[in-house]
This record gives C-alpha cells, structure tokens and sequence, in this order.
C-alpha cells in the first residue's frame, strides 16, 4: 500500500461533510437561532412643522416590540435616519445588526388629512420588501394607519398575518368595591384608545366578537338575572337575546356568525344550547346532571368545545355538533376551564389548575402535550388573537384585575397599561373585513 | 705532456695512438650506444657519458706516463752504475794483467798483447753482448710491461667501458624502469583518478538518487499531509460556515421542521459572498428568504481568505447550503 492509496482513505475518512470527494461541497444547516429578528424603525420624518399627534414609527415599534418577534434597534443607537430608501446605508445597518430597516414619512396632505408612506428594506441583500405603500388617514387615525403598517411588516417578515390592527374587549370594575361600576369597552390591541361600549352597575360578564368583528355578544345583569346581550359596535345597537329563568351565560358566536352558543338553566342544571340568531330557535346541546359551561366553537363550527364536571372536576370536552357526542379533551392539570382553541385548531388553550394555582396552559391537540404559559395569579379568561400567535388574559396584580398577555410559544409576556379599577375578560376580536 | 713523452720516449706515439684508438673506439661505441639509445631514451639527455670517459681517460693516462718516465729514469740510472761498476773491475783486472804481462812481458810480449788485444776485444764484446742483452731484455721488459700495462689499460679501459655501459645502461634501465615507473605509476595514478572519479560518478549518482527517493518520499509525505490538510481545512471551515450561518439563520414563525431550502453560495477569494441562488425552494418564500438573509448575514467567512488559493478553487468557490431545520417545535 503506497501513499497515495493512504492518503485516499484518509480523505475519504476526512470526508464526512463532503459527501463526494472533490464534488460539490454540501453543508447541512440542522438549526437557527433562536433570537429575534432585529429590526429598526428608524422615526418617520414628518414634513409638517407642527407636531403629529402621535409618533407613528413608535408605535410601530411598540406593536413589533409586543409580538415576540422582533427585537428593534433604539433610536439613540441609530448612526442615520433616513426617511427614505434611497438614503439607507445599509452598512450603518449591518454595523448595528439590524436585518431590516424600516423608514417612512408622514406626510400632512390636508387639513387633519396625512399620507403615511412606508419601505421595509432588507439589510443582507440591500432590497426593499414589498411594495412602498402610502396609507392615507385622517389625524385620529394615524394610530391605525401605524397598526396597518405593523401588519404588513408583521406579515412579510414572518408569513403570519398581523393583528395589530384587531382589538380587544373587556369589562372594568370602576368606583365603590362593594357597588362598582361595570364597564364593557373596546380597545386598540394595545389597549390605547378604549371606549366604553356599554356601561352599568350590574356585572356585565363574557364578552364575546362575532366572526365579522361587527357585533358582540356579553352578559349583562338586570334586576339582578343575567340576561344575554348581543350589540352593534358601530351604532351600538342592543339587542336582549336570551333571558330564560336561571342562568343565561356565555354566548360563543358560531363561524358562521348565525348562531350563538349560549349556557342555560332553565332545565334545571347548566347546560349547553345553540341559538339561532334570527329564528332565536333553541337547541340543547347537552343533557348530563353535571355541569356544563362556557361554549366555543371550533373554527370549522363542527364541534363546541365546552367545560363539564362530568367527570367529577372540572375539565373540557368536546361536543360534535351534528351527532351531539361528547368526547373529554383534556386530562391533564386538577382542572381545566375556559378553553378557546386557535384559529388553526391546533391548539387548545385553557386555564389550567395545578398545585392549587391557576394558570394559563396550552395543550397541542395532535400529541396532547401541555405547556404552562403563566406564571402569573389567578389568571383566567384566555382569549386568542386572530393570527393565533398571542393568548390575552385577565390575571391579578396587586389584588387589582389586569390584562396580560403571553406569546402561545409562552417566551413573549406582557402586561397592557393598566386601566382604572379592575379588568376582567378579555376577548381579543376578529380580523375586522 | 704528449710532447715531452714523444721526445723522452720512442713509444709514446703509438702508445698515444693506441690510446687514441681505443679512445675513438670508445666513443663511436659510446656514440653509437649514445644513439641507438637514443630510440628508447628521449633525445635530448646531453652525452654526459662521454665527456666523462675522456676526461678519466686522459687522466688516468698521464699519471701512466709520469710513472713510465720515472720508471725509464731509474733504469738507466741502474745502467749507469752497473757500467761504473763494471768499468771500475776492469781496471782493477787490467792492472793486474799489465802486472802479469810485464812479469812475463817478454816471453808472451806479443802474445800476450795479442792475448790482451784479444781478451779485450772480448770483453768489449762481452760487454757489448751484455749491454745488448740487457738492453733487448730491458726492452723486452719494457715492451712487455708496455704490452701489460697496454693490456691492462684496455683491458681497464674496457672494464670502465664495460662499466659505463653496464652503468649507462643500468642508468639506462633504471631510467626506463622509473620511465616504466613513473609511466606506471602515471598509468596507475590515471587509473586511481578514473576509478576515483567513477567512484566519485558512482557517489553522487547513488546520492541522486538517494536524494531524488528521499525528495519523492517527501513529496509523497507532502502530498498525503496536503491532502489530509485539505480535508481537515474544508471540514473546519465547512464547520465555521454551518456555525456562522446557523447563528445568523433566523427562522420565520411558520417555519417547520422538514423545510428543505438550497442555496448556492459564490464565495470569492477573500471569503465574501458574492452571490447567492436558490437552487431548491421549500414552498415556503419566507423560509427561503431568511435562508438566504443568513448567508448575506454572515456576509464574509474571513478565514477563506486565507486558505490556499488551489483548496479554496476545488472546495469553496461555490458552496451548497442545505437549510433542513430538525429543532423547530413545529
């Protein structure tokens, strides 16, 4: 054996990665990082002398910030400014390791009239992502012409629709402890701009959007029986729907947007009935002495998942609509309530007891694999944004009720700005159409 | 010297003429010898032989001469008294006759005379014969001796001629043996040096190619070592690459696991990206997207830059890049 025969072998044992000798060389990349895509909102340049009402690139950058994808670059590391693509050095970029740049100008078009324009660049290969869009609104609404913005960047940088511009409903707790003032309001996504839908001295109890985001549907207590509600957002018509004898609670609106899901008692114990809309026709759902409670639908509107003791504590079990069968769902935690599953039906998140502790969870409906997202008290009342990719939820803080929020992949946690009193029961709304 | 032994002696010409005889025999022969030689010996050795035969033959001739004049001196010196002598004791016998001649003067007046005239004619002969006798002996001597020391000389002469030519000879052979000699040892030396630089030939042949083999191992060595050190760099630096790419590979949310995105990188000599394509597409455009975001991210794989120019060519002016996630939750 000479040398050369040696040294074949060697290479060829040396090989590994190269899987021909001398062929094209093939590396394998098995893994990424897990860290956030960097990206700068570098402040919109505003032609207008006067001062904007909001800063519309901070908003922007808050909303990223929120969505547990992005980390962004601060301002005051920030080397240039430009307000346009064709100004962006991208090795100012690449020194501070951002992959993407994203500059606009807003731009005062008329009396209370602004032009938003936007261009998201791609620092590796000096591009511009998409199309540069101008977003035409009028002062007010600058906040949205921002949330629309983190959409489309949301959207094109992780392929998942964003739900900055969705909102959220939930009910406060204001005033007296022992005789407050109930409040259901409708906010941005981030909890800017609440207005007070419906206001009352008697619990207002699970708000819920209808599919379209036109109508929502809550509980409200007169004369101290709850009745249930469903109303106009944008004339903010009410409509009384249910106000059988006992428990009328927990309207879920079907996909379809003509029926509710509703819980009553007027057949002695809380059970599950679907109420049609328009002909207010009643089906019940479910026959069992225990109780059942708090109705969704799947996303398909074939199955109500609901929350039973059947079973001797509480836990969630699906129903199938067409044949009524009742199938448990979950079995891990001392209980599970409140389930909401995601707008792909893969997961299901629910508030999970465990050790005496209430906490969100998600559970994979392929492999029936748990994941404690909180760690915070009492939290109850998830409630899943449109894209599927963040859980709101009411939690406790100081003995005060807030609104938190956690990533469904449970890295990203935030709390919205705390309003006056208590908040309780979120429910995050649909893509509006 | 000639002259004077010519005068004093009757034989000194043909002595001198014998001797000149021998002499030219000598050197015809010595001359002859001297050329023929001169076929073997190289012709320029001057003829020292016979310059030498002269001068010790003239020399030792002359002392011949003195010696035979001394010789002649003394011989008849020798005569000379003997005739005193002789002279002396006839005067002594003829007082004494006269004595007797008178006692019987004049009885054998004339007889006696007559006796007396004839006795001394007699003795006159006798004395005649004697010195003629003497005088053919003396000669006899003489020429004998001269024939002996003739002989003598020619037979020395011969000897020394013998002797010359045994010693020109011997020198003659000796001169051929230490030509033969030195030729020899020329030759021999001309053989040491051949043998000597055939060896040196032969050394530095074997040491070429104890050198060439010894270069060819190494170039053998070098060359596996090149090779292995090849695959160790295109390993490390395919290790670097994955490690680089991975870190700066963020993955959209929707990204799941069995995503497979190609992309083939040109990598220039100095290690930066110039240019990256697709080759296969996951389905996903984000998925791809970020795939190659991450490799303009890394943007320079500054270690190429110093990888050997040969290495860098066959292994990493293009590179394919397999993003194929197995670590996503999804």
């Amino acid at each position: 054996m000479n040398f050369r025969n040696i040294g074949l072998i060697l290479l060829l044992l040396v090989a590994g990665l190269v899987q021909r000798a001398h062929a094209q060389l093939v590396i394998e990349i098995t893994s990424g990082a897990d860290q956030l895509l960097p990206i700068a909102v570098v402040p919109f340049d505003d032609a207008t002398a006067q001062p904007l009402p909001v800063d519309v690139a901070e908003i922007i950058e808050n909303d990223l910030l929120r969505s547990g994808v992005f980390e962004t670059i601060p301002r005051r590391n920030m080397i240039s400014r430009p307000s346009d693509a064709k100004d962006v050095h991208f090795r100012d970029w690449r020194l501070l390791r951002a992959d993407y740049v994203l500059v606009g100008q807003v731009l005062k078009t008329a009396q209370d009239r602004y032009r938003v324009v936007y261009e998201l660049m791609n620092v590796a290969t000096e591009q511009r992502v998409g199309k540069k869009e101008g977003i035409d609104v009028a002062g007010a609404n600058l906040r949205d012409a921002a949330h629309y913005v983190s959409d489309k960047i949301y959207e094109q940088l992780t392929g998942i629709r964003g739900a900055f511009s969705t909102r959220i409903l939930y009910v406060t707790a204001e005033g007296d402890r022992l005789a407050p003032t109930f409040k259901l309001q409708v906010a941005d996504a981030d909890g800017h701009r609440p207005q007070v839908v419906v206001e009352s001295k008697e619990p207002i109890l699970s708000p819920s959007w209808s599919h379209d985001g036109k109508f929502i549907a809550y509980v409200m207590f007169r004369n101290r029986r709850p009745n249930i509600f469903i109303q106009e957002l944008a004339t903010g018509k009410q409509e009384r729907l249910a106000q059988f004898p006992g428990l009328n609670g927990a309207p879920a609106w079907s996909p379809d947007g003509k029926k509710l899901a509703v819980v009553l008692s007027k057949d002695d114990n809380p059970e599950i009935y679907v109420l049609d809309i328009v002909t207010k026709k009643l089906t019940r759902m479910t026959n069992h002495y225990a109780i059942d409670t708090e109705p969704s639908w799947e996303p398909d509107g074939k199955g109500i998942i609901f929350t039973s003791d059947r079973g001797g504590n509480p836990q969630i079990y699906r129903l199938d609509v067409d044949s009524k069968e009742v199938e448990r769902v979950t079995f891990e935690g001392e209980l599970n309530t409140r389930a909401r599953l995601t707008p792909d039906g893969r997961y299901l998140v629910t508030v999970q007891k465990n050790d005496g502790s209430y906490h969100i969870a998600l559970q994979d409906m392929r492999n029936g694999r748990v994941q404690v997202l909180t760690e915070t008290y009492l939290d109850e009342s998830p409630s899943i944004a449109p894209n599927g990719s963040m859980v709101m939820y009411a939690t406790t803080q100081g003995n005060k009720g807030i609104l938190a929020v956690v990533s469904v992949d449970g890295l990203v946690k935030y709390k919205l700005p705390s309003a006056d009193g208590d908040v309780r029961e979120p429910a995050w709304s649909p893509y509006f159409k | 010297m000639k002259m004077k032994w010519r005068d004093r002696d009757g034989y000194g010409l043909p002595v001198m003429l014998a001797v000149g005889l021998h002499l030219s025999v000598v050197l015809v022969g010595v001359a002859v010898a001297a050329w023929d030689g001169s076929e073997v010996t190289p012709p320029k050795r001057p003829p020292i032989v016979n310059a030498t035969v002269i001068d010790v033959s003239q020399t030792i001739i002359g002392q011949r001469e003195a010696e035979q004049a001394a010789q002649a001196a003394a011989q008849a010196a020798e005569a000379a008294r003997k005739k005193q002598e002789q002279q002396r004791i006839e005067q002594q016998k003829r007082a004494a006759a006269e004595q007797k001649r008178q006692a019987e003067a004049e009885r054998k007046k004339q007889e006696t005379a007559r006796q007396q005239a004839e006795a001394k004619r007699q003795a006159e002969l006798e004395k005649q014969r004697q010195a003629e006798a003497q005088k053919r002996q003396a000669e006899q001597q003489r020429q004998a001796e001269q024939r002996k020391q003739a002989e003598a000389e020619a037979k020395k002469l011969a000897e020394q001629r013998r002797q010359a030519e045994q010693q020109r000879l011997a020198r003659e052979a000796k001169q051929r043996q230490e030509e033969a000699r030195r030729q020899e040892q020329e030759r021999q030396a001309q053989l040491e040096r051949e043998r000597q630089e055939q060896a040196a030939r032969e050394a530095a042949e074997q040491q070429r190619q104890a050198e060439e083999a010894l270069k060819r191992a190494v170039a053998e060595e070098e060359a596996r070592k090149q090779a292995v050190a090849e695959q160790q760099m295109v390993q490390s630096i395919s290790s670097l690459i994955n490690q680089r790419v991975t870190d700066a590979w963020i993955r959209p949310p929707n990204a799941r696991n069995g995503m497979k995105t190609k992309l083939r990188i040109y990598f220039l000599p100095n290690g930066e990206v110039n240019n990256v394509q697709v080759l296969e597409q996951s389905g996903n455009g984000l998925f791809d997207q970020r795939a190659v975001d991450a490799v303009y991210k890394v943007g320079r794989i500054e270690e190429l830059s110093e990888v050997d120019p040969y290495i860098f060519e066959r292994n990493f002016r293009q590179v394919d890049l397999l993003f194929n996630p197995q670590d996503l939750r999804n």
